[in-house]
């Protein structure tokens, strides 16, 4: 076998920045990611995870903000009595997953690829 | 040259995945939680009808098993206490039926004769209105009454009860019976691949074109999923928490998760997940090891016939038999979990 030249490396080092590249853009956080957001079982939003948004969300009890930041969706606030909404925290990966079901608000993360198929709780 | 270039190429490849297999989702509120439904493989029209499917059984089973709303299950927790022999709904006799078998199994840790002491914690409403605990004398009243399905006599399609505590309460098992019969319509229909989702609680069958169906397993204490479980074939997930429905008064906090032992709500785990094909079964394990705490809970899972559990203890430790531990990928740091082979 010839010993490789320097347009060889050349190509080999071009072919794995690429990769490197690639890798990073499809991975990275919140990138291609939206927050569906969905009233009474009706989606009435969908917020890209890579844009800060605040969305008010009227319910039966009362209004249910959701909050989009660095890539991830949470329940920022809810009427209900349990606030089981509000401990879920972040949503982040694909498939996450939490609503608030006295308000009839839920919030799941889609993305390209999903983490999760489905959540147990 | 052409060798490395085809290298770097394969490199380039290797980092892209296979496109995502298509999975389509329907959510809605039925069976007085949120059930979600997620389908691979399956056209257009057959879903639209499946889906329809799904929100009718769900709808009628919510109705035919409330145990105070008006309707079949209502009816009989009127006549139960008289005493009277009476004939039930026969719709009824599958869901008893298999409720007592779990029951037994569970040596009455998991039993649906505890509704006077549900309707005693008041969570029985929903939302529970804001109080104190049940009267210790009224608590003590119900234990030393110890009602249990067992004082149910159930003669072809007549019942009679030989216990007036005998109030029934499904709650621990009707998601699980429920879920397993809506699959089976699902399958009826042609579906082949699918997750049923309620409230949290699921069964998958099939698989996303020969990738397996990736369940998140919450963490019970912390924001986000504790782990991963790929799950295929045909497979159930269920857990019962303490955070599911408690109220909290003076500083304490008070699960819906019943020791029908002392009455109270059962103390020394948070969490139990048990994965097994039937999800009436994993539904009623998950109350009945709740219960049974976190000693005595793999005694129980053996009794029962269920091999894949973890559990998350007060205390913050993990558990998990030897079948379980294997499969789960955890998706945050935790503690080393304690392997508990089952006895």
């Amino acid at each position: 076998m010839r010993r490789m030249s320097l347009a060889d490396a050349a190509i080999l080092a071009l072919g794995l920045a690429l990769t490197v590249a690639a890798w990073t853009a499809f991975a990275g956080r919140g990138a291609g990611q939206t927050a569906v957001v969905s009233a009474d079982g009706q989606v009435v939003a969908r917020l890209p995870l890579d844009r800060p948004a605040r969305l008010v969300v009227p319910g039966p009890l009362g209004e249910t903000v959701v909050e989009v930041h660095d890539g991830a969706v949470r329940f920022l606030s809810s009427p209900c009595t349990r606030q089981m909404c509000v401990h879920s925290g972040w949503l982040r990966a694909g498939g996450a997953f939490a609503a608030c079901l006295p308000n009839r608000v839920s919030v799941r993360v889609a993305a390209l690829d999903d983490r999760y198929d489905s959540i147990n709780f | 040259m052409i060798r490395w270039f085809l290298f770097a190429a394969l490199a380039l490849v290797g980092a892209c995945q296979a496109p995502a297999p298509s999975v389509s989702r329907h959510e809605f509120l039925a069976f007085g939680t949120l059930v979600s439904l997620s389908f691979h493989g399956v056209d257009e029209t057959l879903e639209a009808h499946a889906v329809r499917a799904a929100m009718d059984d769900f709808e009628y089973m919510h109705g035919a098993w409330h145990p105070w709303e008006p309707g079949p299950l209502a009816r009989v927790n009127g006549l139960l206490p008289l005493g009277g022999r009476f004939t039930y709904p026969p719709s009824l006799r599958p869901l008893l039926l298999r409720a007592r078998e779990l029951s037994r199994a569970s040596g009455g840790l998991f039993d649906p004769a505890i509704g006077g002491l549900v309707k005693l914690w008041g969570f029985h409403q929903e939302p529970r209105p804001p109080g104190p605990p049940p009267d210790p004398a009224a608590i003590a009243r119900w234990v030393a009454a110890r009602p249990s399905l067992d004082d149910v006599v159930i003669d072809g399609l007549e019942m009679v009860s030989t216990n007036p505590a005998v109030v029934l309460d499904f709650g621990g098992f009707a998601k699980g019976y429920g879920v397993d019969r809506v699959i089976e319509h699902l399958r009826e229909l042609g579906v082949r691949n699918a997750i049923v989702n309620a409230g949290g609680d699921l069964r998958a069958i099939g698989d996303k074109g020969g990738r397996p169906w990736q369940v998140g397993i919450r963490d019970p204490r912390g924001p986000g999923v504790l782990a991963r479980l790929a799950v295929s074939g045909d497979e159930s997930v269920f857990t019962s928490g303490d955070y599911e429905r408690f109220f909290e008064y003076e500083g304490r906090r008070y699960h819906h998760i019943l020791d029908p032992r002392t009455g109270q709500p059962a103390r020394g785990l948070v969490s139990v997940t048990v994965v097994t094909r039937e999800g009436a079964l994993a539904d009623a394990a998950a109350t009945a090891l709740m219960v049974a705490g976190p000693e005595d809970w793999p005694r129980v899972a053996r009794a029962m016939g269920v091999e894949q559990v973890m559990v998350v203890t007060e205390a913050g430790e993990i558990q998990v038999t030897p079948a379980l531990a294997g499969r789960l990928q955890w998706e945050k740091p935790v503690p080393a979990p304690r392997v508990r082979p089952l006895p």
